[in-house]
């Protein structure tokens, strides 16, 4: 019972976190764009 | 062991550029709120990168790995409480969606906001302590991995954590949070490659379906199987103890709360907590996975102690590039676990013990060069603290006691704060110092005696200890505040709306 458990689990975690690391990269990269931006914006506002 | 000249080339590029990036970002440094939170501009992929960035430590691998050595299958469970106690909190914004919008620095603040500034200091204090307790295993285990992952001689060992938190001190004290962001989101890339392959490779070479019987039957031998529930490490206490330790690590860990506090509005904390639950399953079930198969591999026998087996099995069974890129995120997952702890505690340090008693004469800008300062000398701490120190546990467990120490009463002042009109001052005060006691007089006793004293140990389970732990915090600022003793503050947050 408990290895078919752990199979389940398994496979559901790891595939949720691979489905997940994928998105969040490619989704995450303008938003890194975006953050650093910004922060040229302020500088030169500062300037 | 593969690794070999191009390994290290991969490992050595990816610290320079991770080097170029705390200097870049160092410039871009307004004050504090940049340094600690990223002026709070964090949007959620990038809040998640980071989170899990930082989270997903060597450390955790090591420690996770070592478990299942230790225990077999039954360790996964690990792995679904945490991600079970994310979903809870993320389902219903228990503790973190009100905290995010009172516009705090450190949770600490909270604790000034409503009860007073010695319960902050007292609060502070007792998270400094556990956090820095517990970064002198997080260099052990580190510096164990990196030995016998590259095998590089054990005499080196010192050395090359030296080596290491140097760079890790200067890009955190030169670019705090916005590098920390940076440098996460990289690692947080680099390191799931690793992690995916290197958990493919295991599998590949040993298959589930023979890596579980193999497990079964060498775990047999102490009577110990797959039920979680039935297992002497685990059992009901465990699960209980460590649901509510997650909860009170999602309000409480400084490192995961500064994500909070970092994104833009508290809609995305809450957000950022359901989806990294999948992260913080895979968190466990990789690096136990591998453990389990260093026990089976290693026929349960550690002669370089528990710790060594897994990184002595991905050495062998990885080939060359992957094992540059595995021990590139391992190095990375190591620095951005330092990085974010050293910043989480100085900012702790001066936000809630220096700056409060020091009145409003403190600039921003003395602010920062204080939090630097800090950074420098929990470093030095760390290492001296991670040299010295000898596990007498499991590293999993030694972290749990110094956790519970600040958790126990923080958890039951923070819920007390925010969802009891009656909790008071006094209140809040009992709660720490109850939840404090048992995990500090095992701690105490452990590190003064060096493990040959057992008094406070042989009193209970480790689980059962912790649970208890959370009770006296609860009874601490239940009873306390009912005491005619002060009077509870309002709460009148402007910027909390009640539902």
């Amino acid at each position: 019972m408990w290895k078919t458990i752990w199979l389940v689990l398994l496979v559901v975690g790891m595939g949720s976190f691979v489905v997940t690391a994928l998105r969040v990269s490619v989704r995450a990269l303008p938003e890194l764009a975006d953050l650093l931006r910004e922060r040229g914006k302020d500088e030169e506002n500062d300037q | 062991m593969n690794f070999g000249i191009i390994d290290w080339g991969i490992v050595v590029l990816y610290l320079v550029c991770t080097f170029g990036i705390g200097i870049l970002a160092a410039r871009r440094i307004k004050g504090v709120a940049d340094f600690l939170v990223a002026g709070r501009k964090l949007r959620i992929n990038l809040a998640i990168a980071s989170l899990v960035g930082t989270e997903l430590g060597l450390v955790t691998m090591m420690f996770m790995a070592e478990e299942g050595f230790r225990n077999g299958f039954a360790a996964l469970i690990i792995g679904v409480i945490w991600g079970a106690a994310y979903i809870v909190i993320g389902s219903t914004g228990f503790i973190v969606e009100r905290v995010r919008r009172l516009r705090l620095l450190t949770i600490t603040e909270f604790f000034e906001m409503r009860y007073s500034r010695g319960v902050r200091a007292l609060a502070a204090l007792l998270l400094v302590t556990a956090g820095t307790l517990g970064m002198g295993v997080f260099l052990k285990a580190g510096g164990m991995f990196v030995v016998h992952f590259t095998n590089i001689p054990e005499v080196y060992l010192n050395h090359t954590m030296t080596v290491l938190v140097l760079i890790v001190l200067v890009y955190t004290v030169m670019g705090g949070m916005v590098a920390v962001v940076i440098t996460d989101y990289i690692q947080f890339i680099i390191l799931g490659i690793g992690l995916v392959l290197a958990t493919g490779f295991v599998f590949g070479h040993m298959g589930f379906g023979r890596l579980y019987d193999s497990a079964e039957t060498l775990f047999a031998a102490t009577g110990q199987g797959a039920n979680p529930f039935s297992h002497a490490a685990y059992g009901w206490w465990f699960v209980i103890y460590m649901l509510i330790f997650n909860i009170a690590g999602c309000a409480l860990w400084q490192p995961v709360a500064q994500r909070t506090l970092a994104t833009k509005d508290p809609g995305i904390g809450k957000t950022l907590f359901r989806t990294t639950s999948a992260m913080f399953f895979a968190r466990a079930f990789f690096p136990i996975m591998w453990g389990v198969g260093a026990a089976v591999y290693f026929a349960g026998k550690a002669e370089a102690g528990t710790l060594a087996a897994t990184p002595q099995l991905l050495g062998m069974l990885l080939p060359t590039v992957v094992s540059g890129l595995l021990a590139a995120g391992m190095c990375a997952a190591l620095m951005s676990t330092y990085d974010s702890y050293l910043l989480a505690w100085a900012g702790v340090i001066v936000q809630d013990l220096v700056a409060p008693f020091a009145g409003r004469s403190l600039s921003d800008k003395a602010r920062v060069r204080l939090t630097r300062i800090f950074v420098l000398m929990i470093g030095a701490i760390m290492l001296v603290f991670g040299i010295w120190h000898q596990l007498n546990c499991s590293a999993y467990r030694y972290l749990l006691e110094v956790c519970t120490i600040y958790y126990a009463g923080g958890l039951a002042a923070i819920v007390a704060g925010l969802y009891w009109k009656r909790a008071t001052t006094f209140g809040a005060y009992c709660g720490f110092i109850l939840g404090a006691l048992l995990p500090t007089l095992y701690i105490l006793e452990d590190l003064l005696s060096q493990g040959s004293s057992h008094h406070v140990r042989d009193l209970c389970s480790g689980n059962v200890r912790g649970f208890l732990s959370f009770v006296l915090g609860f009874a601490g600022v239940g009873i306390g505040s009912l005491l005619p003793i002060g009077k509870p503050k309002a709460l009148g947050y402007p910027e909390i709306e009640e539902k």
